[in-house]
This record gives structure tokens, sequence and C-alpha cells, in this order.
């Protein structure tokens, strides 16, 4: 079983359920359909950010610049006029994303600690810098994409992009892909020296693994999940610019995972859908919703030490 | 020498800027033999011990291991061609099962650690091979305890359990019973004193009656150099040992 805690299981059971259901009696509000299905997206960027940073131990504040380079990357490759082939475009952009990854991990990874988290975040500034003074790139304003690819797979046909409850599927799918691969990347082999090397690194390098090479892997694996939580974006709204990449973008998907508890990868699901529902709820009651909004995430750290869920482990365990 | 040498320094030395820490230390490390490295604080023991193992790397000198030369490889790639090392300080996973830290020890001698697939709790021989390596320490009973909750005596044989699981044939021990109780260490002296008929092993100790029984070779090192090496007897009757280490006015507590 790679769901090991019975809260897990439960968390995960409830949230599939509704989440496969939701479509079916928001059928007509195609704007809630759309706004569940960017949280969806959303979700899938901060597992793999929990991934990287509860869990192999890499605090990164520059996880957005995979998650732009998977939007951008998208448009940079397809023909402008041309509906291409989801899959394969999808598994070129992931290439690509992972190349760049391990290029980029090749070089912040012989780094720690703070000088870590600094290099991330100049390394994830200098391509929002990038792509905003790029003419070619659509500078400030972005690309666009002005057709949405096909997504037939042997001929088979059963998904259409533009209709918003196919692409809600898809942003589904994409959450269970990343957390069926973060949970069975974890369970392996290679994850109990990942945890090894979290724990212990100097006990982990004494018993003869090159943690060096243990956390690139991570580092990519980690980063290209975020770049396909990043093309999906750009699909579901048809545009990507260097909003994207910004250090916000990063620094609001570590808060969620903190909010959902920190390296349970089921959490990070928790802290988005809370973080948006709470952003949501708060800008429809308040002009000053950001004040409200950080008053009740410190609330919330404070409250939870472990992340809401660390809270609902505490009421389900044992 | 009737044992093969396992592992040979020639002039090893290490200086920080202008300070020796290790100056020119020449020894040979011998099969089944217990190697002991004593010396006052500072004298260098540490700093011969990690570059034995590879953590620091030498000013100058080289190490030979079975006769080939190893003070540049990485760290990582010591524990690979045999030399296992215990910490000073407890260095254990805390959060996990004391069968799970003899595992993370024993799965590389076993299964691809690169594996990204397959269940961690997959392959028999890595399980077998740490149940072994923790009844060997004799934790037997502790198997699926957590690290931190088992007694510090405890962890200090945890630590052991976790060298000896990654199948060294030499082994290097920083003061294995350091904050351990008189039975505690009684213990460990009984399990060492087993092991030696298997392993070399290089002992630093500061429990002076431990190292006396259990070497047959004894090192003094002081202030960064190599005073003499000889059996247990020729090292207490060195007068420079008794003026360097023991002190002066210290000659009954030696005897």
């Amino acid at each position: 079983m790679i769901f090991e805690k019975r809260t897990e299981r439960i968390f995960l059971a409830i949230f599939f359920l509704i989440a496969l259901c939701i479509p079916l009696f928001m059928e007509d509000n195609s704007f809630f359909v759309g706004k569940i299905t960017t949280i969806l997206i959303l979700a899938v960027f901060v597992m793999s950010l929990d991934f990287l940073v509860g869990r192999v131990g890499l605090v990164t504040l520059g996880h957005a610049l995979f998650y732009g380079l998977g939007g951008y990357l998208f448009v940079i490759l397809t023909p402008e006029y041309e509906a291409v082939n989801f899959w394969i475009y999808a598994f070129y952009v992931l290439g690509v994303s992972a190349l760049i990854a391990l290029i980029i991990g090749a070089v912040v990874l012989r780094t720690s600690g703070i000088y870590f988290i600094m290099i991330t975040l100049a390394i994830s500034q200098m391509g929002y810098y990038f792509f905003f003074d790029s003419l070619e790139f659509g500078g400030g304003d972005g690309l666009f994409i002005f057709i949405k690819p096909e997504t037939s797979i042997f001929g088979l046909n059963f998904l259409n992009l533009d209709n918003p409850t196919h692409f809600y599927y898809l942003a589904l799918l994409g959450v269970l892909i990343t957390l069926l691969t973060i949970k069975i990347v974890l369970r392996s082999r290679f994850g109990r020296i990942i945890e090894a090397s979290r724990l212990n690194p100097e006990r982990t390098e004494a018993l003869g693994y090159n943690i060096f090479a243990f956390r690139l892997i991570s580092y990519v694996i980690g980063s290209t999940l975020a770049a396909y939580a990043g093309l999906l974006f750009a699909l579901q709204y048809g545009y990507v610019n260097p909003q994207f990449m910004t250090w916000e973008m990063s620094g609001t998907a570590l808060v969620m995972s903190i909010l959902g508890g920190m390296g349970t990868i089921y959490g990070a699901i928790l802290g988005t859908i809370t973080y948006e529902g709470l952003q949501y709820f708060f800008e429809h009651v308040s002009e000053d919703w950001k004040l409200f909004m950080g008053g009740a995430i410190i609330l919330m750290v404070l409250l939870l030490r472990k992340g809401l869920a660390g809270y609902l482990e505490k009421l389900l365990e044992k | 020498m009737a044992n093969n040498i396992i592992l040979e320094t020639e002039s090893l030395s290490k200086h920080w800027g202008g300070i020796k820490a290790l100056n020119d230390i020449s020894l040979q490390f011998h099969d089944k033999q217990l190697h002991g490295v004593v010396g006052p604080n500072g004298a260098g023991k540490s700093t011969l011990l990690n570059m034995l193992c590879g953590t620091l790397k030498p000013t100058s000198g080289c190490i030979l291991h079975k006769g080939a030369q190893i003070e540049g490889m990485k760290p990582w790639k010591f524990v690979r061609s045999g030399i296992g090392r215990s910490f000073q300080k407890t260095n254990i996973y805390a959060e996990v099962t004391c069968l799970e830290n003899c595992a993370v020890a024993a799965q590389r001698r076993f299964a691809g650690s690169f594996n990204l697939f397959a269940s961690r709790h997959a392959n028999k021989l890595v399980k077998e091979a740490a149940e072994k390596a923790l009844c060997q320490v004799g934790l037997a009973d502790r198997i699926n305890t957590i690290a931190a909750e088992i007694s510090y005596g405890e962890q200090r044989q945890l630590e052991l359990a976790m060298v000896l699981a990654t199948d060294p044939c030499i082994l290097l021990l920083d003061e294995p019973m350091a904050g351990m109780g008189h039975e505690e260490s009684l213990r460990i002296i009984e399990l060492l004193n087993d092991l030696k008929k298997t392993y070399s092993i290089v002992l630093v100790e500061h429990d002076m009656d431990a190292i006396f029984e259990l070497s047959d070779q004894l090192t003094v090192l002081d202030n960064g150099t190599h005073l003499i090496t000889g059996t247990v007897d020729e090292v207490r009757n060195d007068p420079r040992v008794k003026e360097a280490y023991l002190g002066k006015d210290d000659e009954e507590e030696a005897a």
C-alpha cells in the first residue's frame, strides 16, 4: 500500500469521490468548474513543491520557474496555427523541462541551506526577466495559445480541451498521476535514500551514497511535475506570461504546502483548496481581503503546527 | 605481523593554515587486529579518522587501501571499498525504526538505490542483512522500535550495527563508548573483542581500560605528531608517552 496513513486514505477517497462528481452537478456553471480546474492544477504544482521541500529537504524559492517554463515551452515548441497532439507535445515539454532542471539542478545543488534558497530564487528571477524583456517571447504580455491541442490516443478522441468539463478531468488526472508518481518514488528504494539524506545527510554519505545524485534526480522529478502544472494552466487560459514565474508564485505555493502540512503530499491538495477557498471568500467579503487572508494564515499556522493534514491525523489516527 | 595490511598511511599530514593538526603520520592497520589510537584532546585522533574515511582530504601524504592509493576519492566511495566508520556523536536516523536505519546501510550492497519504482520493502536480502547486523550488536529485540526511543547506549550499538550492515573490511570507530555507563561499556568491549576476529578495527577511545584490554596495536598521538606505535605494554612503558600523554605526576594511575 503506497498510502500508509489512514487519514491519507480517507482524505483521498473523499477528495476523489467529490472531485469526480463535481462536473456532474455543475455542468451549467462553467465558471465554477473552471475555478476548480485551476485549483486542481495548482494542487499539482504545490504537491511537486511539497515533495522537494518536505520530503527531499530542498527548500526552493524558484519552483515557479518550471511552472512558467511548462507553459512557455509548449507555445515555443508548437506550430502557431495547428492543433497538435496534446500527449506528444506534453511529452516534449516535460522532456525539455527535465533537461533544463538537470542543468539548473547540477548548479544549484552544489549549495545548501540558505544559499540554496537564494540561488534558486536568483535563477528563477533570471528566468522571469529573460521572458519579461524578450520581444520574441512576447515580453510582459507573454504568448498566446490560439488553437487548443487535440488529445487523441491511437485514433480515440474522448477529450475535447475546449470543453471545460473535459479539461477539468484532464486536470484531475494530473492530480492523480502526480500523487501516484510522488508516492511511488517515496516508497521505493530510491525514496529510502532520499528520506535518509533529508534526515541525516552526513550519515547517508558515510554509508556510501552520493547524495548529490539522489537530490539531482529528485529535483528533476519535482521540477518536471511543476512544468506539467504550468502547461495545464497555460492551456486552460490560453496564454503564458512572466507572471507564472514570479517568486510570489513560488512563495504562495510554499504557504499552501505549509498550510496543508509540509511533507505529507496529500496535505498539499488540502492546503491548496483551503488557501484558494479562503482567498475566494475574503475577496467577496472585503476590499481589504489581503489583510484578512494574511491574518487567517498566521492564525492557522500558529494553531496547526503540522498543518491541516497534521490536525486531521491527530483526529483520525488511533 | 602475520596478518595482511588492510589500510596504510604514508606521511599523512593535515594543515589548517599554519596549524599542523596532523603531521607526517605513517601507520599500518592489519587484518583481524584492533588498532587503538589514543592521545590527549587536540592530538589529531579525529582528524586522522576523518581522513581515513575520506571526509577530510589530507594536505599531503597518502592513504593506501590494500595497496591502492585512495586519498583522492569521494567520501562515499570509501564506504564502497569497505571502509566503514562510526561517529563520536551519535549519528543515526532518529525518526525511523532500527531496522530501517540498518536497511539504509545495507541497501547499497544488494539492490539498486536508483530504482524509483520497486518498493523499498521488496528486497529480502536488504532486510535480512539489516536484521543480521542488529542481532550482531545485540539489538535483536529492538528491530521495530523507533531509533529515538531506545536508550543512549543502545543508540551507540545501533551506530555500530549500521557500520556492520555496510559489510566493511575495516571499521573506523570514533569513541564508540563515549558517554556510556560501565555495564554498557562492558558489552561494547565484549562485542569489539568478538568483531576483531573478523574485521580490522581502528578504535579511537578515551576509555583507557577498554583500549588497553582490546588493542593489539596501540598508537599514541600528541599534538599532531606520531609518538609511538607498539603493543600495549610497549606503549605503557615508554617514557615519552608517560610524559606527553599521562602526565609526569600520574604514573600511579597509568600503572
